[in-house]
């Protein structure tokens, strides 16, 4: 089973954990989906203490705005698939973990198959849809799920369905956010991410994959950690596990569950896109104003007389200077902007009509783009 | 006054990431008061702590209370 004590001493020498603690990780089979940051540091210390079977699941690939902060990958790997990638670089740190690349999107239809054969879920993904997909599958197979995620300077970590003494199931991730109730939320590409936090959750979250396996210390059950890089600090709540009346309650209704309407609970109506952008731009149409709300070293800049630049602070006081009837908000990539739609709507009257574009920036045309 | 930790993309709509708000007896007062003053929260999904507890709708809020707003996160 352990073919080198020597390579674990230092760890096995840690009594509460032990020898019984490293068998248990050469044991255990660890499913992480999503290889990006977070996934980038856990996966490495769970592969280096001895984790025995890892299976890693992305079917994004490596581009150079991940290098920052995503490790395990470097120039030479941008276009390359970020599960193998990883998978290749993680063999040279063990050679005794068996390591298994899915180069695929984790859906309905392949996660019963995927999850089943592993012990303990790690859901490293970045977006709310795979995050509710994950929670309820590993619900459903009672498999525990140790769920992070980021936002900016801060970071969330918590432990799902641990099977407790008595046999009961602790709480999930829609006893926190319930999906009825879930709404549109900025991810790292609009809000940034500082390269150094999900190296710091990624870690947090590898040490509870690690008591979870071996049994040493207290998870995060029933509670959910919030940790604050700008101010180091770590806040942890409690929270009660409740039955949850929308959750899929058999694999064939899971099957059948429809995640995505997360993406629609967005402002559709109120969107624009490139095609009718193209139309006002070049149109005889007067009566709008392109308002560029990012930052001002954000690029491309947008070259066109319509456009104003106005930081989302000041959009409730100047969007009802101005003298259209219609105002396009923009941003990098549309989440921002669609953000802001929906907040500055509720300052103004409604002889104006505030829209989003859709997909960003990048929506322009290129001879409208200036680098 | 209550003090009010906001956590995450909420520091945006708020402002900042402590605020004082007038004395409210339960949660939904709480919740009004809130979107009185920032109207964006309407549109945010957000849990309420108190003393480092999720407290639901029903709940009373204690005086000298620490209250938290806790929304979710996305990124990985």
């Amino acid at each position: 089973m352990l073919g080198n004590n020597e390579r674990y001493i230092r760890q096995i020498l840690c009594k509460e954990f032990g020898l019984k603690g490293q068998e248990a990780l050469s044991m255990a089979k660890v499913l992480v989906i999503g290889a990006g940051g977070l996934a980038c540091s856990l996966l490495q210390y769970l592969v280096s203490m001895g984790v025995g079977k890892i299976g890693i699941v992305d079917f994004d690939t490596v581009s150079v705005s991940n290098l920052p902060r995503q490790i395990l990958y470097s120039a030479q790997d941008i276009g390359l698939n970020k599960a193998e990638v990883a998978k290749h670089k993680l063999i040279s740190l063990n050679h005794n973990t068996d390591i298994e690349a899915f180069n695929l999107k984790v859906s309905n239809s392949n996660a019963y198959d995927l999850i089943s054969n592993y012990s303990i879920i790690v859901d490293c993904t970045d977006n709310l849809e795979s995050k509710y997909l994950i929670n309820d599958i590993c619900f459903l197979l009672k498999k525990p799920l140790v769920y992070a995620s980021l936002s900016k300077y801060e970071g969330q970590v918590a432990v799902f369905n641990k099977l407790g003494d008595s046999g009961n199931i602790s709480g999930n991730y829609r006893d926190l956010f319930p999906f009825e109730n879930a709404k549109p939320i900025l991810n790292c590409n609009d809000v940034g991410v500082l390269g150094v936090l999900p190296g710091i959750i990624g870690c947090i979250q590898a040490s509870e994959v690690i008591k979870l396996i071996s049994g040493v210390g207290d998870v995060l059950v029933n509670k959910i950690l919030y940790y604050n890089m700008l101010k180091q600090s770590f806040k942890i709540f409690a929270y009660l596990s409740t039955k949850c009346a929308s959750m899929p309650n058999s694999i064939e209704e899971f099957k059948n569950y429809n995640y995505s309407i997360l993406k629609e609970c967005s402002l559709d109506d109120d969107m624009i896109d490139k095609n009718i952008l193209v139309e006002l731009l070049e149109g005889n149409d007067n009566d709008f104003c392109l308002v560029d709300i990012r930052e001002d070293y954000e690029l491309p800049k947008v070259i066109h007389s319509k456009v104003l630049q106005i930081s989302t602070e000041y959009l409730s006081n100047e969007l009802p200077k101005l003298n259209v009837s219609k105002i396009i908000l923009f941003c990098q990539k549309g989440q921002r902007s669609k953000i802001a739609s929906s907040k500055v709507k509720l300052f103004i009257n409604d002889s104006k009509a505030i829209y989003s574009l859709s997909g960003g920036v990048y929506s322009f045309p290129n001879n409208y783009l200036k680098y | 006054m209550l003090e009010i930790l906001v956590f995450g993309e909420l520091v945006d709509f708020i402002g900042s990431e402590k605020v004082n708000i007038s004395y409210c007896t339960t949660v939904e007062e709480l919740y009004s008061s809130l979107f009185k003053q920032f109207p964006a929260l309407r549109e945010k999904t957000f849990l309420i702590a108190q003393n480092n507890s999720i407290i639901s709708t029903q709940d009373l809020i204690i005086k000298g209370s620490e209250i938290a707003l806790l929304p979710p996160f996305s990124g990985g």
